[in-house]
């Protein structure tokens, strides 16, 4: 059960437009029976129709935006300048930022894409055909020899590259890539020039 | 943005509520002032475009509320050792350049709400003079809906009294 002062909160929300329509379905009843209450809503009422005869909207002197105009046009003003500062500022750093990127790139493409060692295999170099070549041709044997030398060379660098890498990661302090041994390549090329039988050397 | 647009529309009403809360026509409208600036420098934080009025109104009110607070510092003075704080509080009332040009109604109005608190002021001049919704008052002021209802109850059941005389 609602007060009296409960139900003159919701006259008061009534005259403002902010009850439901089953607020305003109990307010108006308990005001039927209500003359304390009765005396309230029409004090609030002669109230708001007064306030609302004497209150209009009050002119705004024009001089106010003028006012308000000039400050923050000023304001803008050196705010532009500061922006302007800013954004060259902004420009050139991303302009040193992207040079550098590339500059690092190209360096460490250069060391890390370099081999470490030679390629060993001279295309000038002999190679003595083996007795179990098969039908291939001899130029179609020799120059397969030769691939498959270099490419076994730069599996090696490769996997060394890795290694190191791996080697770097996990464990403190730097560790220098192994460096291939190049006579091992030069003692398998003598290798298979020396087999004079035809044999292949396996290794 | 359209500033201009905007000072047309929203101003009278924001400036009615100032005049309501600093009691002289010259502070509302150097408030007035203050709350454009304020908006047009910090537009970018207001989320909602359409809550443009209640947004405007919670900077003027904010405005008011420190103007009020660096008064009030600034004006507190030691009396005597029985007595050691009293705050001089703002008259307004008794500045000859406020309601000027005035109903008897208006007038004596102006002087209540300059005696009610900044909470009855403020809940009084938004719903009953300026008519916006409790909605709005709540995001203005952060009150709660229900502390909106009482609160505009209060003050209009304060005034009612007061002005009874113009019945």
């Amino acid at each position: 059960m609602k007060t009296c002062e409960e139900y003159q909160i919701d006259i008061s929300a009534m005259l403002d437009g902010e009850l439901t329509p089953a607020e305003i379905a109990a307010t108006v009843q308990h005001l039927a029976k209500c003359s304390e209450c009765e005396r309230v809503f029409e004090e609030f009422q002669l109230l708001q129709e007064k306030v609302d005869k004497e209150y209009s909207r009050p002119a705004v002197p024009q001089e106010l935006w003028k006012n308000i105009q000039s400050k923050t046009i000023h304001e803008q003003q050196s705010t532009d300048l500061t922006g302007r500062v800013i954004e060259f500022r902004k420009w050139a750093f991303r302009i040193i930022s992207v040079a550098a990127g590339i500059a690092i790139t190209f360096t460490a493409g250069y060391f890390l894409g370099k081999p470490s060692a030679p390629l060993l295999i001279d295309p000038s170099t002999p190679i003595i055909l083996a007795s179990q070549k098969g039908s291939m041709s001899d130029e179609r044997f020799q120059q397969l020899t030769r691939e498959l030398l270099i490419a076994d060379q730069k599996y090696q660098q490769k996997m060394y590259f890795i290694l190191h890498a791996l080697n770097s990661e996990y464990m403190e302090g730097d560790l220098d890539p192994p460096s291939i041994d190049n006579n091992d390549y030069t003692d398998r090329l003598r290798l298979i020039n020396s087999t004079g039988d035809g044999e292949i050397v396996k290794y | 943005m359209n500033w201009e647009n905007i000072y047309r529309e929203y101003s009278p009403g924001i400036l009615q509520y100032l005049c309501g809360l600093c009691g002289t026509q010259s502070d509302a409208q150097d408030l007035l002032q203050e709350t454009f600036i304020k908006a047009m420098r910090s537009e970018s934080s207001l989320r909602e475009p359409g809550k443009m009025r209640s947004w405007l109104m919670t900077i003027a009110r904010n405005l008011f509320l420190d103007s009020r607070r660096k008064w009030v510092n600034k004006n507190i003075t030691t009396v005597a050792d029985d007595n050691p704080i009293l705050e001089v509080i703002p008259d307004p009332g008794h500045n000859p350049e406020k309601f000027a040009v005035q109903s008897d109604f208006k007038a004596k109005l102006h002087k209540i709400l300059a005696e009610l608190s900044e909470t009855l002021q403020t809940a009084f001049t938004l719903a009953v003079i300026q008519k916006l919704s409790y909605a709005e008052i709540e995001e203005i002021t952060g009150w709660s809906m229900s502390m909106v209802k009482t609160n505009v109850f209060r003050a209009r059941r304060k005034i009612a009294s007061e002005l009874s005389e113009f019945r």
